[in-house]
């Protein structure tokens, strides 16, 4: 009786469920279990050897890990901030405007993601044109720089890559943080007009504080993806000049896929899980506490 | 009308789930109850005419063996090769894949030594040279479509507005030093302005080391693992390369950028004279350069490029070293399934895969290598086709004078060339990409590679320089 009064309650909510859970259990978790014993095996495809922990101690003591993660962080601690702040600066401009005027920029920010990372990486190696007659080369030119071989030397590479996506990809950032700022009470904003505060004091007392929660989700997301930066790296330097943009994404992708070596690609993979958790709680530690007025 | 609701849903739930599923099936449709064996054979454009080729080759087969049936797939370059290693590590490559073979493929165990398999007297129809390069530790696993050559070439226009006699250099070839000498007057300011370079070598994207391999050849490092298995690039001959390839960039013949230039950059600088010799060239330029030309006259061809002609030029070479034209072998290579599934037993479906293996390499086949201007590997081959060439017949003596100079592939043990490819793809390639960047020096790239051989070889390597 119980039982049929259980299913009776919630038996429908059991159906809908299972197809998504199934495809999760297929199409995730069994693919995460089987590289998850790779990790511990060197992988070939007809019979794979039992090695224990030696790939993830090849991790610890490759020096070209270690220059991936290098990479990586500085690629990180350089774009993620950065592009937060970029996306708040731009949806404060934005949300001052008309309502016609917001949807158009609202409109033109977030177009860019509708085109693929491929096309756009495409795009911007055409941009990073090396010779004279190369399109950033032309603008720096106005300015009385010479050539710059933006892709092709050790010290620029990463930081061409870096520029690309302060250029960029801020749609998505743009309309959370539009959606954040008309959730502010404008009450709060008139309270604080009656004491006088500054523009400024309002920003830092009751704006920042407030889109907190928006600001803690694009950290946490930005640092996700920027940890995970392939396509960029894949097509228009290949991890060089000299592994001087090598992510540890890439240098995964190598592994694989140039040298069949399964097994360290799939430690590699688990130590990138391990750290972005790592760094993900710290977030949420540190940054997830609400703020109300 | 509650019942009825959930009862619709429940329904167009499930309907979802089974269409979804059913895209996940990893079978093709097609032929699923037919008792013929089916041959599957990835390859790519190989040439404009070789769709119409494959398929009257098909017919032909097809017709002589009723059993069979040829399931080609078309792969794209840009992704062709790693769709197939995705499959070869996945244990379900297709039994033919237009594809040298390598160490690492025979080292998934699914790469299949063909001549046990081959109809009695096939391999008598092929030229040994051409074999070579379709074995891997001194087995057989392809056979080969055609032989190609890679050079430089050079615009005629430009060498004889700087005197320099290319068409002695054709015959006689030339050092290191005498390049150097010779085409310094071809860096300058063009009859536009623009800047045009003695020498431009593409050092990005597809092959982006093919000037060193090219070098490291005509300095006699002609394999990276030597017949005596030791690791070669340790040599003195590997550091006076790259000093070589350095001081090109250094004394101004190639552009400082050079790291970065793509083929497509370098064919643009070709059209538009800027550019007096390039490379990689191949004998096939002369018609895509032709059709280029056709493009300029008729204004669709962008602003800027001409009409050029292109005169093939053997590489340069250093002193005391045999001159050697870069060249090998594209062509089919055999594989099985880690888990065959098919309509006769594998031993059977072996033996058809090497019918079908002959049949796409040989006879009518070798139209691919009249269309690409290239040598045929056959003898059948040649006997179809060597009349119907249509290259200009200064750039076909050219082409004959220079497979002289293709050497046949060193012999190696896989395992100690996976090793070495590794250091390739790991050491050589990204340092090589900063030694023409101009980040680091040759001294600093040599003392990488002979840090990593010591590592990877122990002793089995070749004295360094001191």
């Amino acid at each position: 009786m119980k039982v049929r009064q259980f299913l009776r309650d919630f038996g429908w909510c059991y159906v809908f469920i299972a197809a998504p859970v199934l495809v999760f259990l297929a199409f995730t978790l069994y693919p995460i279990c089987s590289a998850f014993i790779m990790s511990f095996q060197k992988y070939n495809v007809l019979q794979s050897e039992w090695i224990g922990f030696d790939n993830y101690k090849h991790i610890f003591t490759d020096p070209l890990f270690g220059k991936a993660f290098i990479n990586t962080t500085i690629f990180t601690v350089a774009t993620v901030p950065v592009n937060v702040l970029i996306s708040l600066g731009l949806a404060l401009l934005i949300f001052k405007l008309g309502k016609k005027a917001q949807t158009f920029f609202k409109a033109s920010f977030y177009l860019p993601a509708v085109a693929s990372g491929v096309t756009i990486s495409l795009v911007w190696f055409w941009i990073f044109d090396p010779m004279p007659e190369g399109i950033l080369n032309q603008v720096v030119h106005l300015f009385g720089i010479n050539n710059v071989n933006w892709l092709g030397k050790k010290d620029i590479a990463l930081f061409s890559i870096i520029l690309m996506t302060y250029l960029g990809g801020h749609g998505a950032g743009i309309i959370l943080y539009l959606a954040s700022l008309g959730g502010i009470p404008k009450t709060i904003y008139e309270a604080a007009s009656i004491d006088a505060a500054s523009a400024w004091s309002k920003f830092r007392n009751i704006t920042w504080p407030l889109l907190k929660p928006t600001t803690l989700y694009m950290f946490v997301t930005g640092i996700i993806g920027s940890f995970q930066v392939f396509i960029s790296i894949y097509l228009m330097t290949g991890g060089g000049p000299d592994h001087a943009t090598t992510t540890i994404a890439y240098l995964i992708y190598q592994h694989a896929f140039e040298y069949f070596d399964f097994g360290l690609a799939a430690a590699e993979s688990f130590v990138l899980a391990f750290i972005i958790v790592i760094v993900s709680v710290l977030q949420f530690k540190y940054m997830g506490s609400d703020v109300e007025y | 009308m509650s019942t009825f609701l959930k009862r619709l849903s429940l329904l167009v739930m499930i309907c979802a789930l089974i269409f979804g599923l059913s895209g996940c099936s990893g079978k093709s449709s097609g032929g699923g109850k037919s008792k013929k064996d089916v041959v599957t054979i990835w390859t790519f454009p190989v040439e404009k005419d070789y769709n119409k080729n494959f398929e009257q080759i098909k017919k032909d087969f097809e017709a002589k063996n009723p059993d069979i049936i040829l399931k080609k797939e078309e792969l794209t370059w840009a992704e062709g090769i790693k769709k197939f290693d995705t499959a070869i590590n996945a244990g379900n490559p297709p039994d033919l894949m237009f594809v040298v073979p390598s160490a690492k493929y025979v080292e998934t165990g699914l790469a299949v030594p063909i001549e046990k398999y081959l109809p009695k007297g096939a391999l008598d129809d092929y030229y040994p040279s051409g074999l070579e390069y379709m074995k891997v530790g001194g087995k057989l696993y392809g056979l080969p479509l055609y032989m190609k050559l890679h050079t430089i070439a050079g615009n005629p226009k430009l060498m004889d507005e700087i005197g320099l006699d290319w068409k002695k250099i054709q015959e006689t070839g030339w050092t290191w030093d005498e390049f150097k000498q010779m085409i310094k007057a071809g860096t300058k300011k063009n009859a536009d302005g623009k800047q045009q370079y003695a020498f431009v070598f593409h050092g990005a994207e597809t092959d982006p080391t093919e000037l060193l391999t090219h070098m490291l050849l005509n300095n006699g490092l002609t394999s990276d693992i030597d017949e005596n298995g030791k690791y070669t690039y340790t040599s003195p001959k590997f550091l006076e390369t790259l000093k070589f390839i350095r001081s090109l960039i250094d004394e101004g013949l190639m552009p400082k950028e050079s790291n970065q230039i793509t083929p497509a950059k370098r064919m643009e600088y070709f059209y538009s004279e800027q550019a007096m010799i390039i490379g990689k060239a191949m004998p096939y330029y002369e018609v895509t350069i032709g059709d280029n030309n056709a493009k300029v006259k008729s204004g669709e061809a962008p602003k800027g490029q001409k009409v050029v002609d292109f005169a093939l030029l053997p590489e340069p070479h250093n002193e005391g070293a045999n001159p050697v034209t870069p060249g090998g072998v594209d062509g089919y290579s055999m594989f099985k399934q880690a888990k065959y599934k098919g309509n006769v037993d594998q031993e059977t479906h072996l033996k058809n895969v090497a019918k079908a293996l002959v049949a796409l390499t040989s006879g009518k086949a070798g139209a691919s290598a009249k269309i690409l201007c290239l040598p045929q590997v056959t003898k059948s081959g040649d006997a179809m086709w060597k009349d119907k060439y249509t290259m200009k017949p200064d750039n076909k003596a050219m082409v004959d004078r220079l497979f002289k100079t293709v050497l046949s592939p060193t012999q190696v043990d896989p395992e100690k060339s996976q090793k070495a490819s590794k250091i390739f793809a790991e050491v050589i390639v990204p340092k090589y990409s900063a030694l023409l960047g101009g980040d680091i020096t040759p001294e600093e790239m040599y003392q990488a590679v002979v840090e990593r051989a010591k590592e990877d070889f122990g002793d089995d390597i070749v004295p360094q320089a001191n």
